[in-house]
């Protein structure tokens, strides 16, 4: 068993008053996360990134369904179990971070006690040695003064702090597999600098497979091993990151680089894909890509692209990948 | 060397730029301590209730005639120094029978606010958290109940049930808990939705703790309020209730002693003078510290 979580067909659906048909928001997604690797899960907002984590977790709301798929995790399918069984690996086994920093703790709850409800919970062991441990990741996530902090309510601590007690919450059973669902997204750069350090520090020590779910390119060519790019509810493209970063074969990923801001196009205008995110109900034939694709061709617009291994394990979904050129000539690797 | 220090000096501007971020915020509890001691009305309402409430629980202490002791021939007397607050058609000293009527009548506050409280937090945490059909039913069933008039619901109630203090609590608490429930649910509606209750479940709590421990103690500034206003007003309905004749007649509340003293309203006023005046302070400061309460929580009041 080399990979720690493997997606395999996944379609998840969700109903929408006023609607008979259901919006596909995951259309038969393939991802693997190795053991101990941390993997990247990039794309813009609203192609199905989060909502790939939540199906596996059992996390959908009321309304989404996973119509399709499997999602492997040390031998049992998370999406054939039940509840109360899932229970049991969320929080414990598989673990999650949120966005959003200042809303995930409750706010009238101590945050040593929330970090210990989840040991009680997990480790079966009693409130001393639960608070024993909180206050020891506490100390470990970089909390300063642990032990007066654990008595602090979450108002009384900054986003960054707030964040490092999320992730504290999140190891502290040391989770086979972290899901951060765009952990960095709600910090200024330099909070988000020392977050992702202490990510990696984290995972390093413990060896937790991390998926990291994100649509900051930076963030990816910083702390991943591979990469799995999604647009509109697929996976278009999947590498390891140098593959991916010395040269990307699809269009669409390489409009996501070309918009990236860099120091040598200073004072040019910022490049940005055209178009938007296709509506769920009317998605275009053939490529899902093509009508924003600069490189499209009429076969496009017809064929549905399959997702083609172009050696390496990289693999791509278009009927005209890119040859590996680099795209911006004169900027460093 | 050099290097060592200026790392060390980094080190310390991090440890600061930590210590800098911890920002307090205002939380409702805390906002709601703030207010008494700013908002003099909410403050005059404590004050006013502790006071009743002492009153009513020392009667024995502080009044020096038994309540239900008839004498004849000291019948209808105006306020002296004797009878404080003068005498009844019975000769029963008013002030007695006041302090007393505090105990029933704050018990009818109280009672019944109580059991409305926990019935309709348990139904609202039910609906909201549940959804669905569960949802469905809990509100039609409040919404038949909030379709009648309160007083009318509470009057058919009591000649169902029969006059007795048991059954003018449950008449009480059968018009009180739909708007508890209502303000629960909402809340519930909108707190299920929020991040740390999704956080929650990505760690692995169950249904039961998330509701009990994340989402019911969220909703308890609010209940507070709930509770303090629901006093007076189970109070108010008491008192019509026992002014129209459907209260229970042993029980001496203030509401039944102006219903009994109307008849000699004209001959001696402060029969009806005196309870009327405990309802109405009463009421009042319960008004004044649940309004003040709600104002202390209510984050588009604050400045």
């Amino acid at each position: 068993m080399n990979s720690i979580l493997e997606i395999r067909g996944l379609v998840t659906s969700f109903a929408t008053d006023g609607r008979k048909d259901r919006a596909v928001a995951v259309n038969g997604v393939d991802i693997d996360i190795p053991r101990g690797a941390i993997v990247g899960l990039v794309g813009e907002s609203g192609c199905g990134k989060s909502v790939t984590a939540l199906s596996t977790l059992g996390l959908l709301p009321e309304n989404g369904r996973v119509d399709a798929g499997s999602a492997m995790f040390g031998g049992q399918d998370l999406l054939k179990l039940k509840d109360h069984e899932l229970r049991r690996i969320r929080g414990n086994r598989i673990s999650m971070i949120f966005q959003e920093p200042m809303t995930s703790l409750n706010p009238i709850m101590t945050i040593g006690r929330q970090v210990s409800e989840s040991i009680m919970l997990h480790g079966g062991v009693d409130k001393a040695t639960a608070r024993a441990r909180a206050i020891e990741m506490l100390e470990k996530v970089g909390i300063p003064e642990a032990k007066r902090r654990y008595d602090s309510y979450p108002h009384e601590l900054s986003g960054g702090l707030r964040q490092r007690v999320l992730i504290g919450m999140a190891m502290v059973m040391q989770p086979d597999l972290l899901i951060a669902d765009e952990p960095t997204t709600a910090l200024d750069v330099s909070i988000e600098a020392q977050i992702l350090r202490l990510m990696r520090d984290l995972q390093r020590e413990s060896g937790t497979s991390i998926l990291l779910i994100t649509h900051n390119l930076g963030v990816v060519a910083e702390l991943c091993d591979s990469v799995c790019v999604m647009y509109a509810g697929e996976v278009v493209e999947r590498a390891d990151v140098f593959t991916l970063f010395r040269g990307c074969a699809h269009p669409y990923t390489r409009g996501l680089m070309a918009a990236l801001p860099r120091m040598a196009m200073k004072g040019q205008r910022l490049y940005n894909i055209p178009g938007s995110v296709p509506n769920l109900w009317s998605m275009p034939a053939g490529c899902r890509f093509s009508p924003r694709c600069e490189f499209a061709k009429e076969s496009c617009r017809q064929e549905k692209p399959a997702l083609a291994d172009l050696g390496d394990g990289h693999l791509c979904r278009c009927l005209f990948p890119l040859d590996d050129v680099p795209q911006h000539e004169g900027d460093n690797p | 060397m050099k290097k060592t220090g200026k790392d060390a000096y980094t080190a310390k501007l991090a440890k600061q730029a930590l210590e800098a971020e911890m920002l307090p915020e205002a939380d409702e509890f805390k906002s709601m301590r703030i207010m008494l001691r700013t908002n003099w009305t909410a403050l005059l309402g404590l004050v006013l209730i502790l006071l009743i409430a002492a009153l009513a629980l020392a009667a024995p202490l502080v009044t020096r005639c038994d309540p239900e002791a008839i004498d004849l021939a000291h019948m209808r007397q105006p306020p002296s120094a004797e009878h404080w607050f003068g005498t009844d058609d019975l000769g029963r000293d008013v002030f007695s029978r006041v302090v007393y009527g505090g105990r029933t009548s704050l018990m009818i506050g109280f009672v019944p606010s109580l059991i409305s409280l926990i019935l309709g937090t348990t139904l609202g945490l039910l609906a909201g958290y549940a959804g669905k059909h569960v949802d469905g039913l809990i509100m039609r069933l409040a919404d038949i109940v909030l379709a009648f008039p309160s007083l009318l619901l509470a009057m058919v109630v009591m000649y169902t049930l029969g006059a007795s203090l048991l059954n003018m609590f449950i008449a009480l608490s059968i018009i009180n808990w739909a708007g508890t429930a209502r303000v629960v649910r909402a809340q519930t509606l909108s707190l299920k939705e929020k991040e740390f209750v999704e956080a929650g479940r990505s760690m692995g709590v169950s249904n039961a703790m998330i509701l009990l421990r994340h989402i019911f103690p969220n909703c308890v500034p609010n209940l507070i309020v709930l509770f303090t206003l629901d006093i007076p007003g189970a109070i108010m309905w008491e008192s019509s209730m026992s002014f129209l004749g459907v209260g229970d007649p042993n029980a001496a509340s203030w509401g039944l002693m102006v219903s009994q003293g109307k008849q000699y309203a004209y001959m001696c006023p402060w029969v009806i003078l005196a309870p009327g005046l405990a309802i109405l302070i009463t009421v009042m400061a319960f008004n004044f510290l649940g309004d003040g309460l709600r104002d202390a929580i209510d984050p588009y009041m604050k400045t």
